[in-house]
């Protein structure tokens, strides 16, 4: 039942805290860190509507314990936000009807910006979203936002495409 | 949610492998830590009291050759896996496993090893139902909704093998590096699972303080053809129906050194024995797969509720071997 210091980065800043070292990232970011954008859905890792950028990689905020998170870069919905713009896959979505209920969106959003940055994550767009479950609008919509934001991100917009991907960090070189 | 749990750093492996080992059931390893939060929001297994995270301790995430072997840090996520080049040119069978694995969050997330020993996904279990699995003297499965359940192996417990990399790697001949508080020593991979006849409790036969390293995996030269097929209810992302990881080579012309193992169908990687020997050996061609394919389910036992997997394991033998077929580099027909 112990807090241990914790400590990671943000959307760009540095948070320090207290918290069981087992404690979801998920409960943390909204209740620790204060941000409330990433959503609960399942709690087990079916429905990815908390899912979050750990280095750069889609992982479900729900499975991951918050200890893992120690000296890493978090992203949630909240980091996309530039200067008070919103990102590009921000806009898509509201241009092009992606979000109903909006349980979903945050998640989805997450999750199609890893794949946007790096495409090679995935075979296509819909095996990179599988694990996103949204049950208002039927998917369509949100594939057609994720291709405007992607068409609109262009080469520019994207992280840069690494050799082996873009989640390979640690791994040697094969 | 509460958290039973205490986390200890330690400064080695060995360290580890040797506290672990003191404290039999009561700590285990953390890894990526999914089945860890799953299990600790169901309640459905005994959570350990004393946790070691073992990323931090040594590196555990890496691909690299050496001594003409590929070698990989048991703590390497699955998308790590799915991303490598080198994987794919001398293991792909690896790597359709690797990318059939949950979702790209979950591929993020789960290392190799903690894929080999994820626990059975069988749903008495998960939602804690009295069971060999948890400490009962029963398997609710044989008699209750089965449908998922296992067709070969007749028991006692009848929940199927479901790590996808698990079926490619043993079809690959993989040696596990393992570290025991005594030092270390290599295992192959297919003698990691434990039969339920044996011991129906556990799925492994790693003893307390005994921890996977590294995976090492002799690459395929290109005689060899090979490939990893799942069959799944939603083709989005789901655990295996049934699945299939086959390999083999062209040795003057016949079927050599196949490697059949089926996932979905028993509690650990099921060789359909009758069916390899049917076409081991057997000059190539075509006309030689159908029946082989018709003897993949021998020996099958269904349960109430699981016969339809039969027909499933007779289409995926015979698909698998109809696709690696094709990309022999030579064939008569």
């Amino acid at each position: 039942m112990d807090k241990a210091p914790v400590s990671f980065r943000i959307n760009g800043k540095t948070w320090s805290g207290s918290v069981h070292p087992l404690k979801r990232l998920l409960d943390t970011i909204r209740e620790d860190v204060g941000l409330t954008g990433t959503k609960e859905g399942c709690g087990e890792g079916e429905c990815g509507a908390c899912t979050v950028l750990l280095d750069g990689s889609p992982v479900m905020s729900c499975l991951v314990p918050t200890c893992q998170a120690e000296g890493k870069e978090v992203t949630t919905i909240e980091g996309l936000v530039r200067d008070g713009e919103l990102h590009p896959m921000q806009d898509c979505f509201i241009q092009e009807g992606g979000a109903q209920c909006g349980i979903c969106t945050p998640g989805m959003i997450m999750a199609a910006v890893a794949y946007a940055n790096d495409p090679d994550s995935a075979e296509d767009m819909r095996e990179a979203l599988a694990g996103n479950l949204c049950r208002c609008t039927g998917y369509t919509r949100i594939y057609e936002a994720v291709r405007c934001a992607m068409e609109k991100m262009g080469d520019s917009g994207r992280s840069g495409k690494k050799d082996e991907g873009s989640r390979k960090k640690k791994a040697g070189a094969t | 949610m509460t958290y039973p749990f205490k986390i200890e750093r330690l400064a080695s492996l060995q360290a580890a492998a040797r506290r672990i080992a003191d404290l039999q059931g009561r700590a285990a390893i953390l890894g990526g830590g999914l089945e860890l939060l799953d299990f600790a929001r169901s309640g459905a297994d005994q959570t350990p009291e004393i946790l070691i995270p073992i990323r931090q301790i040594a590196p555990m995430s890496y691909i690299e050759t050496r001594s003409g072997e590929i070698r990989i840090g048991a703590g390497t996520s699955i998308a790590e896996i799915a991303d490598s080049t080198g994987i794919r040119r001398v293991a792909w069978p690896l790597t359709e496993s690797a990318n059939a694995v949950g979702s790209s969050q979950i591929r993020s997330q789960s290392t190799l090893a903690g894929n080999l020993l994820q626990r059975p996904r069988c749903w008495y279990f998960r939602n804690g139902i009295s069971c060999f699995k948890n400490g009962g003297n029963t398997c609710p499965a044989a008699t209750g909704d089965n449908r998922y359940h296992a067709i070969f192996g007749g028991g006692p417990t009848y929940s199927v093998f479901q790590s996808d990399p698990g079926l490619a790697l043993c079809a690959l001949q993989a040696t596990l590096v393992i570290v025991s508080p005594d030092g270390e020593r290599t295992m192959p991979v297919t003698d990691l699972y434990v039969d339920p006849k044996q011991d129906a409790s556990r799925e492994h036969v790693l003893k307390p303080g005994e921890i996977i390293r590294e995976i090492r995996i002799t690459p395929l030269t290109d005689r060899y053809v090979g490939t990893f097929m799942k069959i799944r209810e939603r083709s989005g992302f789901d655990f295996a129906t049934v699945s299939i990881a086959l390999i083999y080579n062209n040795f003057h012309g016949r079927f050599k050194d196949i490697r059949v193992y089926l996932g979905g169908v028993a509690p650990r990687p099921y060789v359909p024995e009758k069916a390899l020997n049917q076409i081991q050996y057997k000059k190539l061609g075509r006309g030689e797969i159908p029946p082989a394919a018709d003897l993949a389910a021998e020996g099958a036992a269904p349960l109430e509720h699981n016969a339809y997997k039969i027909p499933m394991v007779k289409r995926l033998f015979r698909e698998a071997f109809e696709v690696t077929y094709e990309k022999l580099s030579w064939r008569p027909d």
